[in-house]
């Protein structure tokens, strides 16, 4: 009991990159999300060049590592005049990444919509668009739901990536809280538990949805 | 342009020979592990199987980076001090270890229910139902997923560059403050990133058109 009191002291300490960590994974989930859908839409849309190009973004996206994408969008872009600070290259780049495996997500989703379902709204003449946000949408998201909150609680923990940039989030303060007071145990297993206790309600969601 | 290209090649190969052994041993070690807390649920405890529930859900809740700093920085005040590499491996494996019980058990969910009975009503040990019946069939579902898995681990394996592996992260890093060519230094890296996973995302996909024939026929 001793040691969890131990852990626990550093809890204050954590307030604030918490809040950081919530607020990360909520804007890069927008983005993503957003991106997503549009990946999604015109990679099942019938304009070649449009889902061609969806496609060679979400292969690409998907084989270089998340790491390596913040770095590139943090240390890259100043080079060619836009200098973002580490917050918002740190959504961007969580954002650009997932929303690859959104479109990934989504794009099951519409696949697994009975054609004869888009046959029905095309000879009732409604135009692309329409089916998409009538007919399409309202039903992938029913068999998308379990990949998506899968990828939700799969940012969660890739916001700790910020914290290789700067971004003062629950990792980062955690690594600084180590160097100043080599308490790396209570330090590290208090961040775990963090993420844990976000994640858990969302994981047990999941299952949940799951099962039905 | 050649040299905006490639120029940067020879010295980040050494890198993507480390990064190939780490992620190849994490998932070796990660294929261990998930198989260990599989079998949790075979057995027929269910304090075994509640056990397999938490660990899982647990471990799937704390990023891998949080994984890579408490075995390299916090093992140590246990007295357990490893080298980077090593830590970056037993790290990587912990952390992909859940996701690997998980497709287990999905692709052993996915067998039709009436392999076992047959085999039970065979009088088959769930042991040898298991080995003969059950696993040969599980592993045709298992082997994209699988793949997928190898896939992520090369990904993950840039984070061990924090942990001062010098992997093709950390080598993109140090040529890059080296020389100031960021962008030339890690396009680089991102190609070569994708030319290690592509052979593995074929491999994916020829067993996925393996199981997608089986089922039409």
């Amino acid at each position: 009991m001793q040691s969890l009191t131990d852990v626990l002291q550093y809890l204050p300490l954590f307030y604030s990159g918490i809040g950081m960590t919530v607020l990360l994974w909520l804007a890069s989930l927008a983005v993503a999300t957003v991106l997503g859908l549009l990946l999604a839409l015109a990679s099942w849309s019938s304009i070649p060049v449009l889902s061609q190009a969806a496609s060679t973004y979400v292969l690409f996206i998907r084989g270089v590592p998340i790491l390596v994408q913040i770095f590139y969008i943090y240390f890259l872009l100043p080079s060619i005049g836009v200098t973002l600070p580490a917050y918002w290259a740190a959504v961007a780049g969580l954002g650009l990444a997932f929303s690859a495996y959104m479109a990934e997500v989504f794009r099951a989703g519409i696949l697994a919509v009975d054609t004869g379902q888009v046959e029905a709204a095309t000879s009732l003449a409604m135009p692309p668009l329409v089916i998409a946000r009538r007919v399409i949408v309202p039903q992938a998201v029913r068999t998308a739901l379990p990949g998506y909150s899968n990828i939700v609680v799969m940012m969660l923990k890739t916001t700790s990536l910020a914290s290789v940039i700067a971004v003062p989030e629950m990792s980062r303060t955690a690594f600084l809280l180590v160097q100043a007071t080599y308490k790396s145990i209570e330090l590290f297993t208090l961040l775990a538990l963090l993420y844990i206790a976000i994640s858990i309600p969302l994981i047990i969601l999941i299952r949940r949805m799951e099962r039905r | 342009m050649t040299e905006a290209l490639f120029g940067f090649l020879p010295n980040l190969l050494s890198g993507v020979k480390l990064t190939i052994v780490i992620a190849l041993s994490a998932i070796a070690l990660a294929t261990a592990l998930g198989l260990c807390l599989e079998m949790l649920r075979w057995t027929g405890f269910g304090f075994l199987k509640r056990l397999n529930v938490v660990l899982v859900v647990v471990l799937r809740g704390v990023p891998t980076l949080v994984f890579i700093y408490y075995v390299y920085f916090a093992l140590p005040a246990l007295g357990i001090a490893l080298s980077p590499i090593v830590a970056g491996i037993i790290a990587l494996a912990v952390a992909h270890a859940p996701y690997m019980a998980e497709n287990m058990r999905l692709s052993i969910e996915a067998i039709d229910r009436g392999q076992s009975e047959a085999a039970v009503s065979l009088g088959m040990s769930k042991a040898l139902m298991m080995r003969r019946v059950i696993i040969p069939q599980a592993t045709r579902y298992f082997m994209p997923p699988y793949g997928n898995s190898i896939v992520m681990a090369v990904k993950d394996s840039s984070l061990c560059a924090v942990i001062t592996v010098a992997e093709l992260t950390r080598q993109a890093q140090i040529l890059a403050s080296e020389t100031f060519r960021t962008m030339e230094v890690f396009s680089q890296a991102a190609l070569l990133y994708v030319s290690i996973c592509v052979p593995f995302i074929f491999f994916i996909r020829y067993f996925e058109r393996r199981l997608s024939k089986e089922a039409a026929r």
